[in-house]
């Protein structure tokens, strides 16, 4: 079994029958049916404080329903939805490990934000420059 | 730093399938959600009535299931930081909290929604139609497809989640309680989202 070291204190090994793609080391029962993690301390993911995370998380959605009540409208609404984004990059980075994925998982997620980011602009003239063909009563 | 640095360098073939795959999923998931939101947006721009017709949908149950999927996203990462340790009885547990969290969620979907209807917002809205206001009754389509293929979603994990349940039952596929945690995670994500759009933005 080779070894690799990726970081100090971090040791991962690679089961040579299992080739290249199996970065953890991978045990089986004799049933060849029950595949497991190593254990915690040759895995490359991280475990953050999950508690203090749900508590942030808690306090961020606390902020984003007060801030109605305190500031403007306009003013409320970036509030709201900045909150909802640093909520997003929170449980992504600590309950996904993106922060401890390879660059390969940063470039799909960034490819994906890009290609709506994309497509809301390039929709954008469509739907908003169209004159309205329907009434409402006011 | 430097545990960073080395970490952003592993090769993509020295991931692990399973949890490549669940990557792809959520990409793929979070495509179409992206969409419908950007539809979404783009209409609420468009038409400022909008506000008018978000004003029915009820916070404090948006809210309330904002607070569950949070904490059952916290059920599920213990569950897996359990099932790296080997430790089936605290994995069934989590994993049993996640579920009830999932159900809460539906419950509290289905008093909502069954409010909604009483009102006479559904998906075709015959009563605002009626008195011609199509645009409030296009509200409604977007927030029944959006909350509903959300739901499906929820429904989704669940099922994979009692699937694994009664496997972990005798320790077995300890590796897929991350994966169906990762999904779990992006039905959280989602709806993160939509819980400023259609229950705050008023």
């Amino acid at each position: 079994m080779a070894t690799t070291i990726l970081s100090p204190g971090i040791q991962v090994g690679l089961e040579d029958s299992h080739g290249p793609g199996n970065f953890e080391p991978i045990h089986h029962s004799p049933d060849h049916d029950n595949v497991v993690f190593a254990d915690p301390a040759t895995n490359y993911h991280g475990h953050p404080h999950y508690g203090r995370i749900l508590i942030t998380l808690l306090a961020l959605l606390a902020v984003s329903l007060t801030v109605g009540y305190v500031f403007s409208p306009a003013l409320a609404i970036v509030l709201i939805f900045a909150t909802a984004a640093w909520k997003v990059a929170i449980v992504m980075r600590n309950f996904m490990h993106v922060k401890y994925e390879p660059l390969f998982i940063f470039i799909a997620i960034a490819a994906v934000l890009l290609i709506i980011y994309a497509f809301f602009f390039g929709v954008y003239p469509d739907i908003t420059a169209v004159p309205r063909d329907v009434t409402f009563p006011r | 730093m430097e545990t960073q640095q080395n970490h952003l360098t592993i090769p993509i073939i020295k991931i692990p399938q399973g949890r490549l795959g669940m990557w792809v999923l959520i990409a793929g998931e979070l495509v179409i959600f992206g969409g419908l939101i950007c539809f979404y947006l783009l209409n609420r721009i468009r038409y400022p009535h909008w506000g008018d017709m978000a004003a029915h949908t009820n916070t404090f149950i948006g809210a309330l299931n904002t607070v569950v999927l949070l904490v059952s996203s916290y059920t599920v990462v213990r569950a897996h930081q359990a099932a790296l340790k080997m430790d089936v009885a605290k994995v069934r547990l989590w994993l049993s909290c996640t579920l009830l969290g999932g159900i809460l969620f539906l419950v509290d979907k289905s008093i909502e929604y069954a409010h909604e209807i009483s009102e006479g917002f559904t998906f075709t809205s015959p009563k605002l139609v009626a008195a011609g206001d199509h645009v409030g009754s296009l509200f409604w389509s977007y927030y029944y497809i959006m909350t509903g293929l959300h739901g499906a979603h929820v429904l989704a994990g669940m099922t994979v989640m009692l699937i694994i349940l009664i496997q972990t039952r005798k320790g077995k596929n300890m590796h897929r309680v991350e994966l169906a945690g990762m999904y779990w995670h992006m039905v959280d994500l989602i709806w993160i989202f939509l819980f400023p759009l259609l229950y705050i933005a008023k």
